[in-house]
């Protein structure tokens, strides 16, 4: 509801205000309101429509509070009591004001709106799922009558089935709507509303359909009640029975905290973090705490029935269970094997890009030393090898991060909310609630950012990026002499041009330059790249730079080393570390792409080939071709969690842990530390990477390996990865309700300061950093684009990761996480082709015909089309390439509506 | 006693069924005072409004002038909403200026326009206002013909426009604020304040939000001049005004009126007293949201001070007048279920308060409640006074109050009647009782007869 915002002339201002709260002195900043600065003076207001994320509704009514006015004609008077009670969510503080959170009326207001709340409430916690982490209950305890005067029968609501994932559940709905505002805001998507009035409100969604959008699962940790649960989670299991975990999600490279809540050693639900000591069983109310539905929803994956929990030896033609130790024999004796009757270079590692920096620093330090070849990488998905060169040289330059938010951010292509979803939020979230301006330069822009008042689009074709940012960077420094090329490549005036480079002159502070290296595989990047490192010179030191990558430890395997041409550290670090003697030489150079592994091993250049997790091979584009080729292999050892298509052409199989069975640290986008958390260890013979590889070396004769444990590689790793970390492994931890099963009365809590701190995140040195020199590189260009048949457009992709991968692939609900099809078109475009947004339309590419959902957004540029691979089963084959579709309306046949 | 006649200002025809159009209101002298209003600066002629002691009449009766000069200075654009959503039970008194004297209020709105420096103006007509909605349509449409509204107001280069905007049945979006949202395309929902809509109101813009008569008050202020508007007064309240009187009066109908007339007089005299003769039971003298007055306490001026001095308020001069055949508890379940049927659900305490009272007041009146209903209900709607109970108050809006007020006040004035009811289990008024018995609705009749209530 756009109308119930906080009015500008409420945000928080500058001066100093100092007020009464509760006869104490206390100082705030003006336009602040009584509850946020209660909050943080310790002072707790019961509140449920009033989230620190969303916008104040103020509809609850629970944090009313008595306030005693001042004269302001007679200054020395005693303040008078107001007429009536204020609420404490949208009242701004003032001069002198006296507030009372616990005078009698304040009392009587809060026991007063609890008993109206439970008038129509079930009282069956009992049966409820929210029971034990239930705002309704904890309030009744402490604010509440204690006893019903409600005598008459209840009002019941009907129980739509509308979402496959949010079970909304009316009767116990008190109408809070914070599940309405946060899909209007944060999750950009007016898909809930109220209906019905007065005491026959009730929420849903806007034609009984789902709550579409990625981060759609947060409402249910914001809904204070039993309203709307996690369906996949419900009468499951009672909070307090289980144990949680704190660690971090697989699936977001944003770096997303999580809480894994476990009974059993088994993972019942996943939310963020639950932090605050009074909240024990509950998750907490900050903005960065918000998750996406893969980690919510998919993080199970480990519990899937085509799990192999064994070491596997290839015998006759079948993979046999066998001991680990038999099988790190077996890996050993045929990898050595391979290197005598091949020679060093004849074998490979891959990793995967969720390993964590532990286990790519060790694949990094196996094939240097004890393979002795450069051959290990982690990027298989990419377009070329010159792209995953690129991407490196944009991680090289990565020095920018949200902290203390930006003046403009530029963002150049990317589908970020569907790449980096909690990521792309806060980006959006801070420059929409204060107005930043939001420039998206590219041949796609995220419609997610379609709510930022200060956004600005200037789209252009895939090819042409790349000069266009180059020209920018030229006018920027003064040469307007290519505004009128630009203007073109933009299709706008040049005047708008000139705008656009006074407007990014003259941001002041920090801003940020966000680039996202996942469109079309990166088949631009060798130029976008360096276009973009350009562009940042030119726009001087206050501009920061993020490249955006959907792998979720990218930026940690890039800094361990693990890929061809980059150690760790320093080559004389890394030499007294591993051991290396002097003479000896550490193999930095002609290391194999991974991009280019198959065609390696289809031309026998590559015969053996160790693979950490085999998700990255299932990252390969071409999966006929890439199982192919693993038959032509002599050595295959992989390291991985399930039976499948690759893990079946293994000779020796080590049976994986998962993404809940395994401890390290891994780095996200902005290049942040984050523990990985193990719950209780490896299930069955299951052992992690780090324990394999160090059997596998030392088996190999190697001496280099002697760990104890995963923090001795951690800190190893980090000496040369971070010299100046002064944290520690267990440093990392995010700190967490202790995990002691005992019932806490909540009454008791209701003092107690918020444990929350934003910094938590925070260890000194934790951050990844390499090159402060700015770029002065050559920007490459780009070969012209081919011209697309008549009816037909260019195609553009990027990754989603609600598409085809290799671990959503197993998690329980895969189905229902699966998104669907769909390809964004321009209404320039759509207009031509009388389509309408929402309306199905057949894409064809080649050969393949898919149906998908036509969204008519200014998304892509004119005359090109945005599809999110892997989405429906399209497989887009031929990457790298330029891929021309046909987009056709569906024929809307009785048939096809039934 | 003699009545003493009053001229009719605002509604000089009002018993004839003839809508007074452009040509016959232009003869008649109209749009005399906008064409003096183009001759002054906004200054004065909000100096001349705010001397005129004009009062909003749409309830809460706020100085006019007043609320024109919040405006912050210089924020353009700004609007006027005109609030025609009159949906306060027994209230009437708009609708016949919009459907005899349309050009009335539109000569009104567009010197509000001039005043406040607007040249937007929407006016919310309530959904059931059909003809209403209609015929001022048809108004606005022979102003833009006739060059009095448009790009080129009157030929002064001044821009005043108006949009007729019917609105769908919801009493709610009569609260100003609602008002705006529903013009908005929102839900009807009330916002929160501050920021009042003098400051942020219709998109976010500075908007000024009058009752029709009050606006229909401007150009009589501005022809007949301040003095003349000035010689009705009582206490603050100056100016004539409509009442709309219904229930059991001999002649019940919309009466123009000084507020120096009593209730006394108006029951009385003007409407000739009650039907058949009978007692007078209770008043309710600013529409169903005001508190209920008994027949001891009538000499009182009908002011905004008068009625307030009686322990009520005048609201929209709305009176309702019972006589003693009424059941004063089936009056509360009455005025109580309309609340608790327009209540828009935003906030919880008139969300679930208002429906609360109206089952409790349901079982009290049908049979089932015992005396703990009763200190509950009394507990929940306070005791009539403003701000006392669960709600007044604590709402969003004042839709709370509207419907706690009364139920609050019939329960401190026939507090001996309720118990009787729950003493019976059942209304002596109907001697009926309704109840649910075994998962069966029971119909009971009895032959008891009360020792009041009839002969009281």
């Amino acid at each position: 509801m756009a109308d119930q915002t906080v009015h500008p002339s409420l945000k928080p201002g500058t001066e100093d205000i100092r007020f009464f709260l509760n006869d104490r002195e206390v100082v705030g900043k003006k336009g602040e309101t009584i509850i946020t600065v209660a909050a943080r003076e310790g002072v707790y207001i019961p509140h449920y429509c009033w989230h620190p994320s969303l916008s104040v509704a103020g509809n609850c009514r629970l944090c009313l509070v008595e306030v005693h006015l001042p004269d302001p004609r007679n200054p020395d008077a005693p303040a008078k009591p107001a007429p009536k009670p204020v609420i404490g969510c949208q009242t701004p503080i003032s001069n002198g004001l006296r507030v009372y959170t616990e005078s009698k009326v304040a009392q009587e207001c809060q026991q007063g709106m609890m008993e109206f709340l439970l008038v129509n409430h079930p009282l069956d916690c009992p049966i409820c799922d929210r029971g034990g982490e239930c705002q309704l209950q904890r309030y009744s305890m402490e604010y509440g009558a204690g006893h019903t005067r409600m005598a008459d029968e209840k009002r019941k609501f009907h129980k739509p089935q509308a979402d496959p994932l949010i079970d909304i559940e009316r009767n116990r709905c008190i109408m809070c709507t914070r599940c309405v505002r946060f899909n209007d805001e944060v999750g950009g998507e007016h898909v809930m509303g109220v209906f019905d009035r007065g005491e026959g409100n009730y929420i849903g969604t806007f034609g009984q359909g789902p709550v579409s959008n990625i981060l759609s699962g947060n409402i249910i940790d914001i809904c204070p009640v039993g309203c709307l649960t996690s369906r996949p989670f419900r009468f499951k299991a009672r909070v307090w029975e289980l144990a949680q975990t704190q660690s971090t999600s697989i699936w977001d490279a944003s770096g997303a905290k999580v809480t894994h809540w476990t009974r059993n050693r088994k993972l019942m639900r996943t939310t963020p973090p639950s932090r605050k000591a009074h909240d024990r069983y509950t998750v907490n109310e900050d903005t960065e705490e918000f998750i996406d539905n893969i980690t919510r929803f998919g993080s199970d994956f480990g519990l899937h029935a085509d799990r192999w929990d064994e070491s596997r030896i290839r015998i006759g033609g079948t993979l046999i269970p066998g001991a680990f130790v038999e099988a790190v024999r077996q890996a050993a004796g045929s990898l050595a094997k391979t290197k005598v009757n091949h020679g060093a270079d004849s074998i490979a590692v891959l990793v995967s890009p969720r390993a964590t920096m532990e286990e790519g620093f060790l694949a990094a330090k196996f094939a240097r030393t004890v393979i002795g070849n450069d051959n290990v990488d982690w990027r298989m998905s990419f377009a070329t090898a010159a792209s995953a060169d690129a991407a490196s040289l944009a991680f090289q330059h990565a020095d920018g991060d949200l902290n203390d938010g930006f003046s403009a951010v530029v963002l150049v292509n990317g589908d970020y909310l569907h790449q980096v979803p909690t990521f792309a939020m806060r980006v959006k979230e801070y420059a929409r609630l204060n107005n930043k301006p939001v420039i998206m330069i590219g041949h796609h822009h995220d419609a997610y950012f379609s709510k930022c008042a200060g956004r600005r689009q200037y789209g252009c074709r895939p090819a042409e990026t790349s000069r266009a940012l180059e020209l920018l960077s030229l006018a920027i420094k003064g040469d307007a002499a290519g505004n009128g090329e630009l203007a073109k490549i933009f299709s706008v005036a040049e005047s708008e041009v000139a705008s656009l480079v006074d407007l990014l002159k003259g941001v002041a502070g920090k801003a940020l330059l966000i680039q996202s290296l996942e469109d079309m595989n990166g088949a631009y990047l060798p130029s976008e790249v360096p276009a973009a490192l350009t562009l940042k010179a030119a726009l001087g030191a206050t501009w920061k730079y993020i490249p955006v990558l959907r792998d979720r430890n990218a930026f940690g395997l890039y800094a361990v080393g693990a890929q061809p041409g980059r150690l760790p550290g320093s080559e004389e670090a890394v030499r007294k570390a591993w051991k290396i003697n002097e003479k000896a030489q550490i193999p930095t150079a002609g290391g194999q792409h991974a991009r280019d592994l198959v065609a390696a091993i289809e031309e026998g250049r590559i015969k053996g080939l160790l693979a950490l997790g085999a998700d990255v091979l299932y990252s390969y584009p071409d999966q006929d071709r890439l199982l192919a080729a693993l038959e032509k292999l002599e050595t295959f050892v992989v390291s991985d969690l399930f039976n499948s298509e690759i893990t079946r052409r293994a000779t020796v199989f080590f049976a994986a842990a998962s993404n809940l069975e395994r401890d390290g640290v891994m780095a996200d986008l902005e290049g942040n530390l984050a523990r990985l958390k193990d719950v209780d260890g490896p299930t069955g013979g299951a052992r992690p990477d780090w324990e394999t590889l160090t059997g596998i070396a030392t088996m190999m004769g190697s001496t280099a390996f002697a760990y104890e444990s995963v923090e001795d590689v951690f800190n190893e790793m980090i000496r040369l990865v971070a010299p100046g970390f002064r944290g520690s492994f267990t440093g990392l931890e995010l700190a967490g309700p202790a995990n002691d099963h005992s019932v806490q009365d909540p009454g008791g809590a209701r003092r107690r300061t918020p444990a929350y701190n934003p910094g938590d995140y925070r260890v000194d040195g934790a951050h990844l950093r390499w090159s402060s020199e700015p770029f002065a590189g050559a920007i490459p260009a780009v070969a012209a684009e081919a011209p697309a048949a008549a009816g037909q457009f260019l195609l553009t992709w990027g990754e989603h990761v609600q598409g085809d991968d290799y671990h959503l692939n197993h998690a329980s609900i895969a189905h229902l996480l699966k998104a669907k099809p769909y390809v964004e078109v321009h209404p320039a475009d759509a207009a031509t082709l009388a389509l309408e947004d929402g309306k199905r339309a057949v894409l064809t590419v080649g050969t393949e015909s898919i149906e998908v959902t036509a969204r008519v957004r200014k998304g892509p540029a004119q005359g090109t089309l945005y599809f999110p691979a892997g989405l429906g089963g399209l497989k887009l084959t031929g990457l790298g390439e330029s891929l021309t579709a046909g987009l056709q309306p569906a024929l809307e046949t009785e048939l096809a509506s039934v | 006693m003699p009545v003493v006649e009053y001229e009719k200002a605002l509604l000089p025809n009002i018993a004839s069924n003839e809508t007074e159009w452009l040509k016959a209101y232009e003869a008649g002298g109209g749009y005399a005072a906008l064409k003096r209003a183009l001759g002054m600066t906004p200054e004065e002629l909000v100096n001349i409004v705010k001397d005129s002691g004009l009062r909003g009449r749409g309830g809460a009766g706020f100085p006019t002038g007043m609320k024109w000069s919040f405006l912050p200075k210089g924020a353009k654009p700004r609007y006027l909403a005109v609030n025609a959503d009159e949906s306060e039970p027994g209230t009437c008194k708009d609708r016949p200026i919009m459907e005899k004297r349309p050009h009335l209020l539109i000569e009104g709105i567009v010197c509000s326009l001039l005043a406040i420096e607007s040249e937007w103006a929407a006016i919310y007509i309530r959904g059931e206002y059909y003809n209403a909605a209609k015929v001022m349509q048809k108004a606005v449409d022979e102003a833009y013909a006739a060059g009095i509204l448009g790009d080129n107001a009157m030929g002064s280069g001044k821009k005043a426009h108006i949009v007729v905007h019917r609105g769908a049945g919801a009493y709610i979006c009569g609260e100003e604020t609602s008002l705006l949202t529903s013009l908005e395309g929102y839900r009807g929902y009330p916002k929160l304040k501050p920021p009042f809509p003098a400051i942020s109101g219709l998109y976010g813009k500075p908007t000024i939000i009058n009752n029709v008569e009050t606006l229909a008050c401007v150009p009589l202020i501005l022809t007949r001049g301040v003095e003349w508007f000035k010689s009705y007064v009582h206490e603050k309240s100056t100016g004539l005004r409509l009442y709309s009187v219904s229930g059991h009066v001999k002649r019940p109908g919309v009466y123009e009126l000084p507020m120096t007339v009593t209730m006394k007089e108006m029951i009385y005299d003007y409407c000739g007293g009650i039907r058949n003769d009978h007692d007078l039971k209770f008043v309710i003298p600013g529409g169903s949201s005001s508190q209920w007055i008994l027949p001891n306490n009538l000499d009182f001026a009908l002011s905004v001070e008068g009625v307030a001095s009686a322990g009520s308020m005048l609201g929209s001069a709305a009176i309702m007048v019972f006589d003693h055949t009424v059941c004063p508890v089936w009056a509360a379940v009455n005025t109580s279920a309309f609340y608790r049927h327009e209540s828009c659900g935003q906030c919880t305490p008139c969300r679930e308060g208002t429906a609360w009272m109206h089952k409790i007041l349901m079982r009290i009146e049908n049979g089932g409640a015992t005396m703990k209903d009763l200190e509950t209900l009394i507990n929940v709607a306070g005791d009539g006074r403003p701000n006392t109970g669960m709600i007044s108050g604590k709402s969003i809006c004042a839709l709370g109050d509207a419907a706690a007020w009364p139920v609050g006040s019939a329960l401190k004035t026939f507090r001996h009647e309720f118990e009787e009811h729950i003493k019976l289990g059942y209304c002596p008024y109907k001697n009926k009782r309704y109840w649910m018995a075994n998962g069966k609705f029971v119909n009971e009749t009895f032959e008891h007869k009360p020792t009041w209530g009839a002969h009281h």
